[in-house]
């Protein structure tokens, strides 16, 4: 008997020490490519490009000063933000209550409305028939271009249909029991539960919107519309174009290079991620067992 | 079971409240879908359809004369889909491991950082990767250092290895990620069956095999279903950065492919062509592994 | 519940809240276009971005002002209306506000697709018959008596050439080039600060090793060679290759030498000479691409060539040259990060210069009377003012306004100094220093609408179009290098070194007339697929030709290739090119002078 605790024991501490080590192992695999990137950022571009380790080579803020300085980058910001934040809500309410209904065995033509979603994900009309399709819906120059269409993710409506199967009936039954509504269920109940998966949906939708430039790039012009992505890509742009200049238009007189595209796509990086870390933490303790600070059910 | 008899006021009830978001599906998923018209004409951008030439299934069949090419393509992408499928467990496994560790602090940190490859851009991931894997990089600089080899390896134009390369790259890029859906799974599993299991006096390992990993069956295995249905996208960025032209006989994916095609011959019509072959087969894998899950589990997963 | 319960109600309220802030927004951005989104629902959509002038009639006082979208302007760093010192001279000029697009393909595609174009497009050679036949594009022809009498004043059989080869048959005016008139003995004769591809290496090391005289490729490996025996290692350990190239298809392979043997690139497997006779690369054994491949057979052969040419991107090749890795460069357009290294360690003559291969042939540029080969210029139909349009084109084709485009505003930028036109001082200055020069002067920043090329000579007052190719200039941009560099030649900058050289009859200038090149037809579907096919053969098979082991398996890779090239019906492309370049030849022979 002692001698089973004992070896269950000693298999635990030994299954924690190479956890802990592999796990380590991993998280330095992710997070030294994130330093190189970081300490890229605040090198000297033409220094850099020989190569860094631990530190940066000619300490400077240049490349911050010159993205932060670009025309209209504030108001591109909040853009973004608003962007992120309505259309994160949006995608969270409209996914979860759809895959909702779903799990309803009773809804009229499920299988059929559930498969009309799946199929979704192979589903790639092209670029020329979405313009139009776009356009057509009034979409052009339009805000609601940024938050609409992404209100409904078929990805997402599986991923949380499956995580509702999951839950257990009883809940649900005696709050029908009791004449509830499907709304009310939904609101009062569903939602608590499932707030591991919504986090979740959460945090990708908002990474998503938050990194997309594509529906900014071909259908809004309105240089109050512009996200903080779309401003940034053309200024890469035009580093890169001027990198690729001949040496007729060099005589034209452009000044030597002082800054490289890839310096620039460095500090891009850091600008577009760190407020994703900042804000990351409070949706990652729904879903990471363990961090949440109170139990759900009550 | 559950008998489904007439249209009671409370199931009209759900419909209609799953109409608007159908409505949302259909705008902007199958309305766009006219555009598979173009690929059954010689069609260029500006040219009005009703002046172009009928061409019927002429871009379909394109492929198969084609031959040698296309078919090498396709042994690329099937290839490293294959081996994207068999590395799916990795994030779930990765996701247990997480979730064992109890030192809170050190779970959020990890979790975190282990995301971070996922906002690097491919363009980044190549250059870093460059800089680690190059021949004078930091690998073959350590294990020059440590005699463990004589001449330095040159990985990126290393032709056999790249299937290999760039699943590791995969794996690397989106283990953290992807874990994230397994840990919501987890967070989800009733706390009441480990506690059952403990008055059973299951062990830790027993644990994570009777409770954690049959609570995350379900996920894992809609998960594997649609990655399957998806063989033919390998996605383009990353295969775009890694291309060169030592590595470019296995590298080149379907989707890489289009886009060559697609400048060399300014092909709208043949691209679009693609698109539908690509979404008839993805469909028909759906519904085929469905079919046998079906058989083999007894459920349909959709 | 209670906490959950109150994060549910702040939920909503935010929700709320932030949903009234977007309709707010929505309703901004839409209110501004609501009738926009009203047009955009009928077939025939008009331009998207044009606005009302005042008194939109027919026949307008020429100086009302108006805004006109265009697409492709140039290096625009934010697209939309333009406000730099250029376009405000434009403005005041021609009543013409510019408002400028990305040129993005893609973009280009959903305009087409669409009907929407801008007011006025710079377009690729690809997109010609579309066009025409899409019915997207004005003849200009229509508005060239009332509006663009200058256009046609200066360039009336470039014009008369492209109504009957650039308009699908059509005898119409559909399309203008840009950047014309120069011809190549023009070109030529003007002198430049200095040249930008050839054999560019290390210039202290090559005055260590006595300087001798390169006298062919070969000679060029040995010295490098030598100098790798020198310097085989850079400060950091790194080691130091002769040769090197990056991942960007066949130019970085053949560039050099191409140029150096007297061809200028064509479009696919095709070169052209001075005159634009076509030369076929791949199955001419004795073809400048042979001779490249040979050349980095050599580098290989006497390990001078950097095993990462074919992996790495223009990045890291460009980062290698700015480490002191490599000893040769393709071009000087990545070498000026080396050189400041070199001079922040206290070596400012150290650095790359150029050796001018005896014998060999300087690239000087590509010069034709109509122009840049597939950049050419229409009008929308969509366009609300194309009266409008044909006169901003008009003002940009004279001299005028190709000197405005080229060295901005008189008075301004450039000044007339003893009845002679010259770049003022601070301008020369800001060239060099300020970050976003063609940005936020507007200098060069409008290249695509510039009718005179560069090298034009302005009738007003004798000096080229573009200022920046004077003494004077070029003085200003000497470096401690450049000098050392000119001085060894005995001249005062190093483009006057390559022209004592060229007098001395040791190298010759490469000045290509490119004109044949807008008279090629653009191919056939099956050609194209058959070329695409080839490109991607001759991009697989370069790196195995060149990493040959020895002479032996150089040859057998080079059959088993041109075996393959059979295999994918290689020869009828060459058939279909070969006719058109002769047919092109024929076309533009009515262009000589």
């Amino acid at each position: 008997m002692k001698s089973n605790v004992i070896r269950t024991r000693l298999w635990d501490v030994s299954f924690s020490i190479s956890n802990y080590f592999l796990l380590s192992l991993i998280t330095f695999a992710c997070i030294y490519p994130f330093y190189y990137i970081f300490i890229y950022s605040l090198s000297d571009p033409i220094a850099a490009g020989g190569g860094l380790v631990f530190w940066p080579k000619g300490l400077n803020f240049d490349n911050y000063r010159r993205l932060l300085e670009l025309p209209n980058i504030s108001s591109s910001f909040v853009v973004s933000v608003l962007r992120t934040v309505i259309g994160t809500i949006l995608t969270v309410f409209c996914c979860t209550l759809f895959a909702y209904i779903v799990t309803k065995r009773e809804l009229p033509f499920r299988k059929f409305i559930y498969r009309f979603v799946v199929i979704t994900l192979y589903l790639n009309a092209g670029l020329i028939p979405w313009y139009l399709t776009m356009k057509s819906l009034g979409l052009k120059n339009n805000f609601l271009l940024y938050v609409i269409p992404g209100a409904i993710v078929g990805f997402y409506v599986i991923l949380i249909k499956t995580f509702i199967e999951q839950l257990p009936a009883a809940l649900e039954e005696s709050a029908m029991i009791d004449g509830a509504g499907y709304f009310t269920i939904f609101i009062k109940i569903i939602f608590f539960l499932s707030l591991p998966i919504i986090a979740t949906i959460a945090v990708f939708a908002a990474v998503t919107q938050w990194n997309t430039w594509q529906d900014n790039f071909f259908l809004v012009s309105d240089p109050k519309l512009q996200t903080v992505q779309m401003v940034l890509y053309n200024y890469l742009n035009q580093v890169q174009s001027i990198a690729n200049m001949t040496i007729q238009e060099l005589n034209r007189g452009e000044a030597a290079r002082q800054i490289t595209p890839q310096a620039v796509r460095m500090t891009m990086t850091m600008i577009v991620t760190i407020p994703i870390l900042f804000v990351y933490p409070f949706l990652q303790r729904y879903f990471v067992k363990g961090l949440m600070l109170g139990a759900v059910k009550g | 079971m559950f008998n489904k008899p007439m249209l009671t006021k409370s199931r009209l009830n759900l419909l209609l409240m799953a109409v608007p978001f159908l409505v949302l599906v259909f705008l902007f998923n199958y309305l766009p879908l006219f555009g598979w018209v173009y690929a059954f004409f010689d069609y260029k951008p500006g040219i009005p359809l009703s002046q172009t030439e009928f061409v019927g299934l002429k871009f379909f069949t394109l492929t198969f004369h084609d031959g040698g090419e296309m078919l090498n393509v396709l042994k690329n992408t099937l290839a490293m889909s294959f081996l994207g499928i068999v590395t799916t467990p990795l994030p779930l496994i990765f996701a247990i491991l997480l979730s064992e560790v109890k030192n809170g602090k050190f779970k959020k940190f990890v979790q975190t950082t282990t995301t971070l490859p996922n906002f690097i851009s491919w363009f980044i991931v190549f250059s870093l990767f460059f800089s680690i894997f190059s021949v004078e990089g930091l690998l073959n600089t350590i294990l020059m250092k440590l005699h463990i080899i004589s001449e330095p390896t040159n990985i990126l134009g290393n032709r056999e290895a790249v299937w290999y390369v760039q699943t590791a790259v995969s794996v690397w890029k989106g283990i953290g990620w992807g874990a994230i859906i397994y840990l919501a799974a987890i967070a989800g599993i009733d706390q009441e069956l480990y506690d059952a299991a403990k008055v059973d006096g299951a062990g830790r390992f027993q644990m994570i095999m009777n409770v954690t990993v049959p609570g995350l069956m379900p996920t894992y295995i809609v998960l594997l279903l649609l990655g399957i249905s998806n063989m033919l996208s390998n996605g383009f960025d990353q295969y775009f950065v890694f291309h060169n032209p030592l590595v470019a006989e296995k590298i080149e994916v379907l989707d890489y492919y289009v886009y060559r095609i697609g400048i060399a011959t300014n092909d709208y019509a043949y691209a679009t062509a693609i698109g539908i072959s690509k979404t008839a087969v993805s469909i028909t894998l759906l519904f085929t592994v469905n079919f046998i899950s079906k058989k083999i589990r007894g459920e349909s997963i959709i | 519940m209670s906490f959950a319960k109150i994060s549910v109600r702040k939920g909503l309220s935010m929700l709320l809240t932030l949903m009234l802030l977007a309709s707010a927004l929505a309703a901004c951005s839409s209110g501004g276009n609501n009738d926009k989104s009203g047009e955009a629902q009928t077939p025939s959509s008009t331009s998207s971005g044009s606005s009302e002038s005042p008194s939109a009639d027919s026949s307008p006082p020429t100086k009302e002002p108006v805004t006109l979208t265009m697409f492709g302007a140039g290096a625009a760093d934010i697209p939309g209306i333009q406000s730099d010192p250029v376009a405000k001279e434009i403005e005041r000029r021609t009543g013409v506000t510019l408002d400028t697009m990305a040129a993005d393909e893609n973009k280009l595609k959903l305009m087409l697709a669409d009907g929407d174009l801008p007011d006025i497009l710079m377009v690729d050679h690809k997109y010609i018959k579309q066009m025409i036949e899409g019915n997207q594009i004005i003849n200009i022809d229509d508005y060239l008596k009332t509006s663009g009498q200058d256009i046609e004043k200066g360039m009336p059989e470039t014009l008369e050439y492209f109504r009957q080869n650039m308009s699908e048959g059509q005898n119409k005016l559909y399309f203008l080039p840009i950047h014309t008139g120069t011809y190549s003995d023009v070109g030529a004769a003007a002198p430049q600060y200095e040249y930008s591809v050839g054999f560019w290496t290390r210039w202290d090391m090559y005055q260590e090793l006595g300087a001798p005289e390169i006298k062919s490729t070969d000679d060029f490996l040995n010295l490098l060679a030598e100098m790798q025996k020198l310097y085989p290692k850079t400060e950091d350990g790194k080691k130091v290759y002769g040769v090197s190239a990056y991942n960007g298809g066949l130019w970085p392979f053949i560039i050099q030498n191409a140029f150096a043997d007297g061809y200028f690139n064509g479009p696919g497997t095709y070169v052209q000479d001075a005159q634009g006779n076509a030369y076929e690369l791949l199955t001419d054994e004795s073809s400048t691409f042979w001779n490249s491949m040979r050349y980095f057979f050599k580098a290989n052969q006497m390990g001078l060539l950097d095993p990462e040419a074919f992996t790495q991107q223009m990045d890291q090749y460009s980062a290698k040259l700015d480490n002191l890795q490599l000893l040769s460069s393709i071009a000087n357009w990545w070498t000026g990060g080396g050189n400041k290294k070199l001079a922040d360690a206290g070596k400012p003559e150290a650095g790359y210069g150029m050796i001018p291969i005896t014998g060999t042939q300087i690239y000087k540029g590509g010069f034709s009377p109509t122009g840049w080969s597939g950049k050419y210029l229409a009008i929308s139909k969509n366009s609300k003012h194309p009266e409008r349009a044909v006169e901003l084109l008009n003002f940009m084709f004279s001299p005028e306004g190709s000197r405005l485009a080229a060295s901005g505003v008189e008075g301004e930028h450039w000044k007339m100094v003893d009845g002679k036109p010259e770049m003022t001082d601070e301008t020369i200055n800001l060239s060099k220093t300020m970050e976003k020069f063609g940005d936020t002067t507007g200098i060069g920043k409008y290249g695509n609408l510039q009718g005179l090329d560069d090298f034009v000579v302005n009738p007003a007052d004798g000096e080229l179009i573009s200022l920046f190719y004077t003494p004077k200039v070029f003085q200003t941009k000497l470096t401690p290098l450049d000098k050392a560099y000119s001085e060894h030649y005995g001249a005062t900058y190093p483009g006057e070194a390559l022209e004592k050289l060229v007098q001395e009859g040791k190298i010759s200038w490469g000045a290509f007339d490119t004109t044949v090149q807008t008279g090629l037809a653009s191919a056939p579907d099956d050609i194209k697929r058959i070329d695409a096919k080839v490109e991607e053969l001759v991009k697989t098979t370069m790196p195995k030709i060149i990493l040959s082991k020895d002479e032996a398996e150089f040859n057998k890779v080079k059959e088993e290739f041109l075996d393959s090239l059979n295999k994918i019906s290689y020869d009828q492309s060459k058939q279909f090119w070969a006719q058109n370049w002769k047919d092109s030849l024929a076309k533009t022979a009515v262009l000589k002078r």
